[in-house]
């Protein structure tokens, strides 16, 4: 059902509750007025009369009886008996009307219908001499009946109508008020991904429908800024990838270009697959950069970072022992992170790495792994000539290549590192050592921990 | 007179080793610079016939190099090496006083064949008339005659003409002549390009005998010299 209906039915419901209550309201009330005014005349009267009748001998009684028939004051038409036990005493007015009907018993004061409920009869008893009596002071009573019926067959007519007309008002303001939801989604409707360009038009009311507005459009602000981001990666990593190809292809080209022997052809080949290697590993790093852009974080699980470092110390030794390098592990005992292991993995991998590419033959790297305040910290340090000091603000950029000879590698390395880092709450910093080299410094926080606060170097 | 020298700048080692191999093969004598500082310590040094530059080097920004360059009166052909290959950027380069533009990643025969294109150009004094054997072009009047006999080409297969002339015996890219004759974007997977050769032969060759145009595989085309 829609809104619509839903706000057009309670109000129909809510109305139709209100106008009946008020529509039984009005008409009790009113009944009780004309009846009650009728009936307190008529007592009135009786009981002046009965006054009149019991201080009176019984040709008095009668004659009073008689001029009371011929009121016409309280309506049109009366009846009036004085009955004294069985025997009516005197009995004047008009024939045709109906008579309460009897019952016996002692009768008391009060105001009763006739049997066929026209005339209306004040009861007075009282004392005729020594005997009990009663006193009948009827009227017809069809001006009442009549207009009480006439009040009761117009509420019965208006009420229904007015409750129509009152739904019809009610599904008409209702469809006003929600027609700027429905513009305003037929304008999102028109909305497409590749154009996040078009806002939607708040109109000049403050109200909730603008205030919807709003907040789609701000929506709408971050999702360009995501895309916008998203696209530069792409170009970025395009671009990564152009200089790397073109490497790989000039050799090729050189070396099929003129006559060659076996040997030249041999190395020519050796430098193509090394090229194409380091192709496949900037493609992987984009791929990962781009699989954690995605915020799907995968798997999530309590993970050993002692253990992590030991594979990662593995998996480097092969570029180690190539350098000539001295490579110091110091794990302190199970340090357990939630979080994505082949993540982790590869951020510890990518720190070695780096420590490795840039440090010269036969230096050190050291990595070292310790608790530090309900946070696991990673210590990455390398014995080469460090970085540079204006771009070491920089260097965990993307696609960030410092000036220096070795420029090897994509430029995302450090990135990606900050990037994992980032999705398990950590931190990361990086600085020249004052003895040399360069020291990179990871905290993630433990498992039941919260974020690690940056802990400072000491 | 020696090798033609080109200095090269590039900061991508392997790239700037392949480039030099080949290049030296083919034979330049080759200087290379891995920055515009060095670069410009190099200029200092010795001139050379042609630079090709890279725009991302470390530190100074190629673009602003070649700028401050030509400001200092250095008429060196520059031929850009670039990643970015969007048209604003082409005329950025062109503006900053390039005299050609190559997207990486590119073909090294390509490479080669706008190098020679350039040096030819620097050194050729620019004429109003063409002459290759017994073609010629008057290229104010842009008309054309073969052995004294005017032939009927239509203005674009006479520019064609007119860049196979002026690199008489060299090279001349598919790409070279897309954008002299359409301003720069083709598809490389169409054969607009042979089509458009094939007429311009049928129009200059005399038939029974060999084309003057060559057809060079993986390259290009050439006009015979001679």
């Amino acid at each position: 059902m829609t809104i619509r209906q839903k706000l057009t039915l309670y109000w129909a419901a809510v109305l139709a509750a209100i106008l009946v209550v008020a529509a039984c309201s009005v008409f009790v009330i009113f009944r009780g007025q004309q009846w009650g005014a009728l009936d307190a005349a008529l007592i009135e009267e009786a009981d002046t009369s009965a006054s009149a009748i019991a201080r009176a001998d019984a040709g008095a009684a009668a004659l009073v009886v008689q001029r009371l028939s011929q009121e016409r004051d309280l309506g049109p038409a009366k009846r009036v008996r004085l009955i004294a036990g069985d025997a009516v005493v005197a009995d004047y007015g008009s024939p045709q009307a109906d008579l309460p009907a009897t019952d016996g018993s002692a009768a008391h004061r009060g105001v009763v219908d006739g049997s066929r409920r026209v005339y209306r009869f004040a009861v007075m008893p009282l004392l005729l001499g020594n005997q009990p009596a009663i006193l009948e002071d009827g009227v017809d009573a069809s001006a009442v009946r009549n207009s009480v019926a006439r009040l009761g067959a117009i509420l019965l007519v208006l009420t229904p109508l007015l409750l129509a007309a009152s739904v019809a008002g009610g599904y008409w303001m209702a469809g006003r008020s929600l027609a700027p939801i429905g513009s305003l989604a037929d304008d999102l409707a028109r909305i497409d991904p590749r154009e996040l360009d078009r806002r939607l038009s708040a109109g000049t009311a403050q109200d909730e429908v603008a205030r919807l507005a709003a907040s789609i459009n701000a929506l709408l602000d971050r999702l360009q800024a995501a895309s916008a981001t998203e696209r530069r990666f792409l170009s970025d990593a395009a671009h990564e990838l152009r200089t790397p190809l073109t490497v790989l292809r000039t050799g090729l080209e050189i070396a099929l270009g003129r006559e060659r022997g076996a040997d030249e052809l041999r190395e020519a080949l050796r430098a193509a697959l090394r090229d194409a290697i380091a192709l496949c590993a900037t493609a992987d790093e984009l791929l990962a950069m781009a699989a954690l852009s995605e915020e799907a974080f995968g798997r999530r699980a309590a993970v050993n970072i002692g253990d992590l470092v030991g594979e990662a110390v593995d998996a480097v030794e092969p570029l180690v022992q190539a350098k000539n390098l001295t490579m110091t592990a110091d794990c302190a005992s199970t340090l357990i992170v939630e979080g994505n292991p082949e993540h982790l993995r590869r951020l510890i991998v990518n720190l070695l790495d780096n420590a490795i590419k840039f440090t010269p033959e036969s230096g050190r790297v050291a990595i070292a792994l310790e608790e530090r305040e309900n946070a696991a910290l990673l210590r990455v340090t390398d014995s080469g000539p460090g970085i540079a000091p204006g771009d070491l603000p920089f260097i965990f950029e993307r696609f960030f290549r410092g000036a220096g000879h070795n420029r090897a590698g994509s430029g995302l390395g450090l990135s990606l590192c900050r990037e994992i880092v980032r999705l398990h709450h950590g931190q990361i910093s990086a600085r020249n050592k004052p003895e040399g080299g360069c020291e990179v410094v990871v905290t993630l926080p433990l498992r039941g921990a919260h974020s690690a606060r940056f802990i400072p170097r000491t | 007179m020696g090798e033609p020298a080109i200095l090269l700048v590039e900061d991508e080692t392997r790239l700037a080793d392949n480039l030099r191999r080949g290049l030296a093969e083919e034979g330049f004598a080759v200087r290379w610079a891995a920055s515009a500082e060095t670069a410009r310590q190099e200029l200092g040094r010795s001139t050379c016939d042609l630079m090709v530059l890279d725009l991302r080097l470390p530190g100074k920004d190629g673009l602003d190099f070649l700028r401050e360059m030509r400001q200092g009166g250095n008429t060196v052909p520059v031929l850009i090496l670039t990643a970015r290959g969007s048209v604003q950027e082409r005329v950025a380069g062109l503006d900053c006083g390039a005299d050609d533009y190559l997207v990486k990643p590119f073909a090294f025969a390509e490479l080669l064949a706008r190098i020679r294109a350039l040096m030819r150009r620097k050194s050729a004094p620019p004429s109003a008339v063409l002459k290759t054997g017994d073609l010629e072009l008057d290229t104010i009047t842009r008309r054309v005659r073969r052995a004294g006999h005017t032939l009927a080409l239509s203005p674009k297969e006479t520019i064609l003409l007119e860049l196979l002339m002026r690199n008489a015996g060299q090279v001349v890219t598919r790409a070279m002549i897309a954008e002299v004759a359409w301003g720069g974007a083709y598809n490389e997977f169409t054969n607009l390009i042979e089509v458009f050769v094939n007429r311009l032969r049928q129009k200059i060759d005399y038939a029974g005998s060999a084309s003057l145009i060559t057809t060079v595989r993986g390259a290009g085309y050439t006009l015979r010299a001679g």
